[in-house]
């Protein structure tokens, strides 16, 4: 292997892939990233053996060849040297010369055939979607996905592909976001799986500015999911197992309906939350003409207590939440204004913002004694 | 591929399902039929037992949509099949082990407060609760006693003494016990028919014996069994895989025993091991049938159940063998440690030469327990039981250095079981050198029973109870004792310790004496240790 | 292909289970130390992962892989190595360490068809780290296979035992041993002969003494110091207590092992004092087994091997090893040859 590319380019091309390089594992090689020649392109893998990541950059290759060498220390000898500067890279062995300006380094490596294949995906659903789009659904649904590990399948998002429409779906037991994108590309069948939470971030972080679309194909046996973009591929595992059947989580019909400002309501919310810490986070809300009250109350710290205009349609309601349930779906929507339905004290809280059907989040209530 | 175990794949999906466990089944149904839901329940039994089964069943019944939560589950409605497939939202069944701080019991306690978001009741099982520490099982109390209409919790546990009385006294509490072997055969028939197995009765009944009592544990051999012979089952197959012999050699051992016949016992049990018989099983069978013996000679042959030709072989042996010896070889090789981490046919041969030995009485009992002091001072004029006197005499003449007679047989030196450590046997107080050595026998207890204005933990009492520290001799109402360290000497000589010392010592004796310490510097120490030389006992750590 | 040497049983019972597609989620395998345990997990993991027909070949990718310790799919869990910077070693493999496996069994398999999971010495599992198994261990996802290892079952939990397929590799019968050294590793027949033997049945053990030839002289070096010892006086058994009391501070398991060497010596020498010269161990020390056989009497013999144990269980349970030693020293068997103790 013998090559030559520019240092800006390699360096940003590992912190890319370096986002998938284990940290702690079993197989030693996972903490080494894979250079591999790709016609006039070096190609950077790395993988954590749950995410795989595969890079390219522009490379004037010479020689053909791969080798694995540690990423960090790669990542930090790259990184030092001065940018703009272009670095040859030749293989000699195991070893990995690199040469820039008027430094030089030699790192041993692992051969590349003891890396662990990368997935390839060519059969399953193939389709896309607007970078934009997803974005926003990354940022309204992954927040509700569980944290702890008991119960693995709500760790994900799951993911419905349907003709032309891919719904994102996170729930945590005590609330559900939805959201719907339109697909570029129909799909022939419907397919469910659930992409890990952490993939989602990760793809998140990747989208560069440059990006429209991105290509989305999941295996046969639904245990892979691929994200393609113009230089980056990511490669996922999906979690194993069945996602509950949430649209029976949202209400069909409601007994009061308030619209209120996102903005006004949010604020409401953090401040009610500030009082509501030691007592199990509850926020009570109270519905009626022309308003919604907002308020928290602690026995030893006192309350509070904050009102914002709304317009209520239906009965006077009174329901309690979790402040952070609500100040966390409130922060992540864009638009002015949004609407709670709820129906009793003990049903759950439905919050749409006005504007855009593609997004319901729905909230359980909290039990209090009013 | 990993195919679904049996005891997953037939997991009990209703009470009438659930193997034995009547009273349990009968109050949870009376329970929802009387709409009589208690919001904390403890289960606790065994392995295998049908804990987390009830669990679940009790789940999807408090909250079957067909039946409303008055009886059995339905099964067939979209809450029960969310339940049994694991994916219903509001059972939340988590591993104590998993969730055992305190933070992450109050986040419990928070989100117990938020309303279920389909089921009538949102159900948390908790398994292996005993692995909950005191201050997370604390942080759940007041949820227990009060928790929020809408929550049930189970907990479960094989462990109940490690639950708090606090959280007991907060549950209704369930006693799962081990399933009799009808209720295990039930089950069983049940998976037989299900797989279209064939099992011969008797082959069921011993694997229903073997599960003691968990059900898990039958279903798993059931499934080996299948693995390994496929759909048809019968009694041999399953001696094989339990690895029961019914090896001849049991009989001709027991022969060679009572023949005094070491050597070809020896024989005997080595070609048994070097066949790969399993040693356990082997040893099993040998005591069973040397019970078999016992009952023979001591008149009772209907009790067992043998071949006419057996019995003959047994009478036989029984007239030969005295009823003494029987029980000896009995308890010989009951005590035989042989298992799964020691494969050595070592302690059969040990056993087989012991049991030759001529009862010359010194080690058929077992160490006497200490006794309380009273009991066995010096200088208690009770009478006693006479010890085997003939087998200390060296002890006294070797005693004292003064007089280093070599030793040169020590036939005494009791060979017991290995397990108890110090076989020292009884001494005779009346034997006037061996006080030293009454005291070293005792030394464990001495220290134990310390008079009641000792406190048990006092330097002095922890520095005597330290390896290395040993009486050597009493004389002259002086008690001489080595310490190994000088650290330790220096200490003991200290005025408190020294006087705490010979309180100890001088309610022991019943009167006044004096300690003196010496170091351990020589073989003179060394070779006395050697006449009782045993290490009291062992600190485990 | 499984080419498992002995342990017939246990082998068909998976080669069964793999020819119904009813290999269960989760193994103990309960045997000890160098019988097989390991070889069996790993030709298991190769069988579940396999892409030929008869599995496992030990011949495709998948198999070569998992030979070399490199499959992404099969993971090893055991004690943690100390770091550098520690002195001792870990005693307990950590919940730490459950964790990850935990978080990993709920993903597919990365290139193979299972994850399998072989968790070395499960007695040493916190209690735990093996609690927060159970769950996982009891209802896996599909397409994993725990297969837990261990020497001392009793120090697992029953709730563990009770959610595997329990399987037990008993020692092998010298006959097999001394086979299969003559066949397989070639070794000659005396020595064969002496290694079957020695091996108290693991096979592991003896393969290790035919490759590393160092091996087999430390034994004789060991029993020729105990022989040296045996008839000198007190002096030079307390040196000798002394010495391995020092070594014992360093590494705890090399005085069991001299302690395990002399204890089948004397068994030997009860052999031999019983007339069953053919069932020795030291079959190539014949000779002097024999002297000393005849220099002492069968009680003698009988209490000194409960001594050795006495000691071996005594260091075992945390006892002053140099007390330990000095009393078996003390209490070597008397031939009458001995000179005074006490001089």
């Amino acid at each position: 292997m013998k090559l030559s590319c520019l240092q800006e380019n390699l360096s940003k091309g590992l912190s890319i892939v370096s986002r998938a390089v284990a940290t702690r594992t079993t197989l030693p090689i996972t903490n080494n990233v894979m250079l591999v020649t790709d016609e006039s392109r070096l190609k950077l893998v790395a993988t954590n053996l749950e995410m795989a990541m595969s890079h390219w950059i522009g490379a004037k290759v010479e020689q053909e060849g791969s080798i694995t060498v540690p990423a960090r220390l790669l990542s930090e000898f790259v990184n030092s040297l001065p940018a703009g500067e272009k670095i040859d890279m030749k293989l000699v062995g195991k070893t990995l010369e690199l040469k820039c300006a008027r430094y030089e380094a030699r790192i041993s490596g692992v051969d590349a055939k003891d890396f662990p294949p990368i997935p390839k995906l060519d059969e399953g659903i193939n389709t896309s979607v607007e970078i934009a789009a997803l974005r926003q659904g990354i940022n309204q649904v992954v927040f509700a996905a569980a944290a702890d590990e008991s119960r693995p399948v709500l760790t994900g998002v799951d993911a419905t592909f349907e003709g032309s429409l891919l719904t994102l779906a996170a729930a945590d037991g005590f609330r559900l976001a939805v959201y719907k994108l339109p697909l570029s590309k129909a799909v022939g069948q419907r397919v469910e799986v659930i992409i890990p939470s952490r993939t989602l971030n990760e793809l998140n972080r990747l989208i560069g500015e440059d990006e429209e679309k991105i290509e989305f194909t999941v295996n046969p046996n639904k245990s892979l999911a691929l994200f393609k973009l113009k230089k980056t591929e990511l490669v996922s595992q999906l979690v194993q197992g069945a996602f509950p059947k949430y649209s029976q989580l949202i209400p069909q019909s409601s007994a009061a309906k308030a619209t209120v400002s996102v903005a006004e309501f949010l604020r409401a919310c953090k401040m009610a939350s500030i009082f509501a810490r030691d007592g199990s986070g509850i926020v009570r809300l109270v519905m009626s003409p022309g308003k919604i009250t907002v308020s928290s109350k602690s026995e030893e710290l006192g309350e509070d207590n904050g009102e914002l205009d709304a317009t209520v349609e239906g009965t006077e309601a009174k329901i309690a939440f979790n402040g952070k349930y609500l100040t966390d779906v409130l922060s992540v929507l864009k638009e002015q204004q949004v609407t709670l339905e709820t129906t009793n004290p003990s049903s759950p809280g439905v919050i749409r913002p006005v504007g855009a059907d593609s997004y319901i989040h729905v909230v359980m209530p909290m039990f209090v004694q009013w | 591929m990993a195919s679904q175990v049996f005891y997953r794949k037939y997991r009990s999906q209703s009470f009438s399902d659930l193997a034995g466990q009547e009273s349990v089944k009968q109050t949870l149904l009376n329970a929802l039929k009387t709409g009589h839901i208690s919001h904390a329940y403890l289960f606790c039994g065994p392995r295998g037992t049908g804990k987390t089964s009830t669990a679940r069943i009790f789940a999807k019944a408090v909250n079957c949509l067909t039946t409303g939560g008055k009886g059995e589950p339905c099964n067939t409605c979209e809450m029960c099949l969310a339940i049994s497939e694991g994916r219903a939202m509001d059972i939340i069944e988590i591993d104590a082990a998993s969730n055992n701080s305190v933070d992450e019991i109050r986040t419990l306690r928070e989100r117990v407060n938020v309303s279920p978001a389909q089921a009538r009741y949102k159900i948390y099982i908790i398994d292996e609760f005993h692995m909950l520490s005191n201050a997370a099982s604390n942080a759940l109390l007041k949820t227990l006693e009060e928790p929020p209409p809408h929550v049930i919790f189970i907990l479960a546990t094989t462990e109940i003494h490690k639950i708090l009385p606090t959280i007991m006294s907060r549950c209704q509490r369930f006693d799962f016990h081990r399933l009799s072997q009808a209720d295990i055969t039930g089950r069983l028939d049940y998976i037989v028919n299900a797989e279209k197995l064939k099992i011969e009765p008797d082959a069921m009944k011993m694997v229903a014996k073997a599960a003691s009592g968990s059900l898990r544990d039958a279903e798993n051999l059931l499934e080996q069994l299948v693995t390994f012979y496929g759909s048809d089952i019968n009694f041999r197959q399953v001696q094989e895989l339990l690895g029961i012999t019914g090896d001849a050699r049991v009989k001709e051992l027991a022969k060679q025993i009572f023949h005094d016949d070491t050597r070809t016992a020896i024989k005997t049990i080595n070609s048994v091991n070097s066949d790969g018989l399993d040693l356990r099983n082997f040893k099993r069978e040998l005591v069973e049938y040397l019970r078999c013996l016992l009952l023979v000679k001591t008149g009772s042959p209907e009790a067992i159940d043998v071949t006419a030709e057996d019995m003959k072989e047994l009478k036989e042996l029984a007239e030969k063998a005295p009823l003494p010896k029987i029980l000896k070889v009995i308890k010989l090789f009951s005590q035989a440690e042989v298992g799964t981490e020691n494969h050595t046919v070592l302690p059969f041969e040990l056993a087989i030469i012991d049991s030759a030995q001529k009862e010359e009485a010194p080690h058929q009992a077992a160490q006497p327990a200490p006794r309380p002091m009273a009991e066995t001072t010096a200088h208690s004029a009770a009478p006693r039981t006479v010890h085997p006197v003939e087998n200390k005499p060296q002890m006294a003449r070797a005693y004292t250095p003064a007089n280093p007679a070599p030793v040169h047989e020590k036939k005494d030196m009791p060979a017991t079981a290995e397990h108890k450590p110090a076989p020292v046997a009884h001494f005779s107080a009346l034997d006037a050198g061996s006080v030293c050595e009454k005291l070293k026998h005792d030394w464990r207890s001495i220290l134990e029973h310390v008079p009641v204005d000792v406190k048990k933990n006092h330097t002095a009492v922890a520095i005597l109870r330290s390896s290395g520290v040993t009486p050597v001799t009493f004389e002259k109402d002086t008690l001489t004792i080595s310490l190994r360290y000088g650290y330790m000497k220096d200490k003991l000589e200290e005025m408190e310790n020294l006087r705490v010392t010979e309180k100890i010592f001088s309610s022991y004796m019943g009167h006044n004496c004096k300690v003196q310490c010496i170091l351990e510097n020589n073989h003179l120490v060394k070779a006395a240790l050697k006449l009782g030389a045993e290490i009291v006992d062992v600190e485990e750590t | 292909m499984w080419t498992i040497i002995g342990h017939k049983a246990a082998v068909s019972l998976l080669e069964r289970g793999l020819e119904k597609g009813t290999i269960s989620h989760a193994y103990l395998l309960v045997g000890p130390a160098h019988v097989g345990k390991m070889k069996l997990a790993v030709k298991l993991a190769q069988a579940v992962n396999c892409e030929s027909p008869e599995r496992p070949c030990g011949q495709c990718a998948a198999c070569l892989k998992i030979a070399e310790g490199k499959h992404a799919d099969i993971q090893v869990i055991e004690l943690e190595q100390p770091a550098e910077n520690e002195s001792a070693g870990k005693t307990k493999i950590s919940v730490e360490q459950i964790e990850q496996i935990l978080h990993s069994v709920n993903l597919p398999p990365f290139e193979g068809k299972h994850k399998v999971f072989i968790i070395d010495g499960f007695e040493n599992l916190s209690i735990a780290a093996a609690n927060r198994l159970l769950k996982t261990l009891e209802e896996p996802v599909s397409q994993v296979v725990f297969i837990l290892l261990t020497t001392r079952e009793n120090l697992v939990p029953q709730t563990i035992v009770s959610r595997c397929q329990r399987i037990e590799l008993a020692p092998l019968p010298y006959n097999e041993i001394e086979e299969a050294l003559l066949t397989r590793w070639h070794v000659e027949p005396l020595k064969a002969r002496l290694l079957a033997r020695l091996s108290a049945g693991c096979l592991g053990w003896a393969v290790n003494m035919v490759e590393d030839d160092s091996l087999l002289q430390q034994r004789n070096d060991w029993l020729d110091e105990w022989l040296e010892v045996l008839p000198s006086d007190y002096d030079k058994r307390f040196v000798f207590a002394a010495k391995l009391v020092e070594k014992f501070n360093q590494n705890r398991d090399v005085l069991q092992q001299k302690l395990d060497l002399w204890l089948n010596w004397w068994r030997d020498v009860l052999l031999v004092k019983t007339g069953n010269p053919e069932t020795i161990t030291n079959v190539d020390r014949e000779e002097t087994l024999t002297q000393i056989a005849g220099e002492y009497n069968l009680d003698e013999i009988r209490a000194f091997i409960t001594r050795i144990k006495t000691a071996s269980r005594q260091l075992r349970m945390n006892a002053n090893p140099q007390l330990v030693m000095e009393v078996l020293m003390l209490n070597f068997p008397e031939n009458g040859k001995v000179s005074s103790p006490v001089r």
